[in-house]
């Protein structure tokens, strides 16, 4: 008898955890992308955004002329 | 060469992350904060140029590579050391005042992975040159950017008054200096060299895959580059023209001091280059801007040993002539009724002499002026 009822416990468990667990990754599936999961950050979403960067980049000092060994 | 908008030297393409460098995660060798959108929190640690530090970021998959470059002239700036000891008598590599001026005004011309393969150089205030795509060195954004004032300038032809570029320029692949110069030679293969002309992996032009039989292919190489008895020229002594040399050069901001000059001399190669096969009796020769008083601002007056070395160094212009489409003026017969020797046996103009020399560089140039050593 205790056997059986260990049985129905865990056949319940077991539903409830599947359910529970698989709910919660179908909520947070990420977002399709065409990136590799890792590389959508905020790296790329700045650095591939050429009119962001010129909003946000800070100017560069002058040239320093001409430069080198030769 | 233009300078790149701010924005410009970091904006990644596309296509870069379909690349595989493009698919490790950015913060792998970048660090910063990949969570943050604001640019001062996600840059908070940030590494710019991870190859900087090859052992830790380039090894893991360049291993060989990036070992040989630990003796690389292009990373440990060994030749621009072993040249200041000589005329300063001692290294500057443990004396921390010097090297803090050395880093500030030199220490710009050492390369990491990054400033050939990703980036232009450091030197000339870096950026992508095609989205951090990496790829083989640029030629005109990687090489001539550090390289440009003579050699870039001999090989495009941008010398105004011999505006003649290198013939090598217009052969297929000559766009790009790894036609001549090898990975071995730029990154090195793991032999330490004390400056760049004792390099064994610098290109020849007799190599076999360029002239291998090139000595027997006309009377003139027969008679300067084939017959044991004669003395031997450089292929530059003939195939060259004009080209720039400096004068005085001057730490502390003020740089190259002199007005530049074109000209070709030729000189006596007694600059110990045997160990390297640089065995030809007569070659091109460069005057380098060292003066006495080069490192005043670092606090030495004057160069004690500044007549240890000359101040006309081997060298091998980037503006390779053929003779045919462009006749270099040594060799050009007008005025000699068509004696192409004249210029080189029955005249001196060619030759380095003491008479083109300062006063205070005739002692260390003795060995490899012409005065006593002309051809017969």
């Amino acid at each position: 008898m205790k056997a059986k009822n260990f049985t129905v416990c865990a056949l319940l468990f077991i539903f409830f955890a599947l359910t529970f667990f698989g709910g919660c990754t179908d909520k947070y599936k990420p977002a399709p992308s065409k990136f590799s999961a890792s590389e959508e950050t905020s790296c790329t979403h700045c650095h591939l955004n050429a009119s962001l960067l010129k909003e946000v980049a800070t100017p560069i000092p002058p040239d320093p002329g001409e430069t080198g060994e030769g | 060469m233009s300078q790149l908008e701010a924005w410009e030297m970091v904006n990644v393409t596309e296509n870069f992350l379909s690349t595989s460098h493009g698919k490790i995660e950015c913060v792998a060798c970048h660090r910063g904060n990949k969570t943050a959108f604001n640019k001062d929190s996600a840059h908070v640690n940030i590494i710019a140029a991870p190859s900087e530090i090859d052992e830790t970021y380039c090894s893991s998959c360049h291993d060989d590579i990036v070992a040989n470059y630990q003796v690389s002239l292009h990373k440990t700036q060994q030749g621009y050391f072993k040249r200041i000891k000589n005329r300063l008598g001692y290294s500057i590599e443990n004396d921390s005042t010097m090297m803090s001026q050395f880093d500030k005004e030199c220490g710009s011309c050492h390369v990491s992975c990054g400033q050939c393969h990703i980036s232009r150089p450091v030197s000339v205030n870096g950026g992508f040159i095609a989205g951090h795509n990496f790829g083989e060195p640029d030629r005109d954004n990687n090489c001539v950017a550090c390289h440009g004032s003579r050699v870039g300038a001999e090989y495009l032809g941008h010398n105004e008054e011999y505006p003649f570029a290198d013939l090598h320029r217009y052969k297929s692949g000559g766009n790009k200096c790894s036609f001549c110069h090898s990975g071995d030679e730029m990154h090195s293969s793991g032999e330490k060299f004390d400056y760049r002309l004792l390099n064994t992996d610098m290109p020849s032009c007799e190599d076999a895959e360029c002239h291998p039989n090139i000595a027997t292919a006309n009377e003139y190489h027969l008679a300067h580059r084939a017959d044991e008895s004669a003395a031997k020229l450089s292929c530059y002594v003939c195939h060259s023209v004009p080209y720039k040399h400096c004068n005085g050069c001057h730490t502390g901001g003020s740089g190259i001091t002199g007005e530049s000059y074109m000209k070709f001399k030729i000189g006596k190669n007694n600059f110990g280059l045997e160990a390297a096969n640089k065995t030809d009796d007569y070659v091109t020769v460069r005057h380098i801007p060292i003066v006495p008083d080069t490192y005043a601002s670092w606090g030495i007056a004057d160069l004690p040993n500044y007549s240890s070395k000359p101040t006309w160094k081997y060298a091998t212009p980037h503006n390779v002539q053929n003779n045919k489409t462009v006749r270099t003026p040594q060799t050009d017969t007008t005025g000699t009724n068509g004696a192409c020797y004249a210029n080189c046996h029955d005249s001196e103009k060619y030759y380095l002499l003491e008479s083109d020399l300062f006063d205070f560089e005739i002692e260390a140039n003795k060995n490899i002026i012409m005065d006593d050593k002309m051809p017969n």
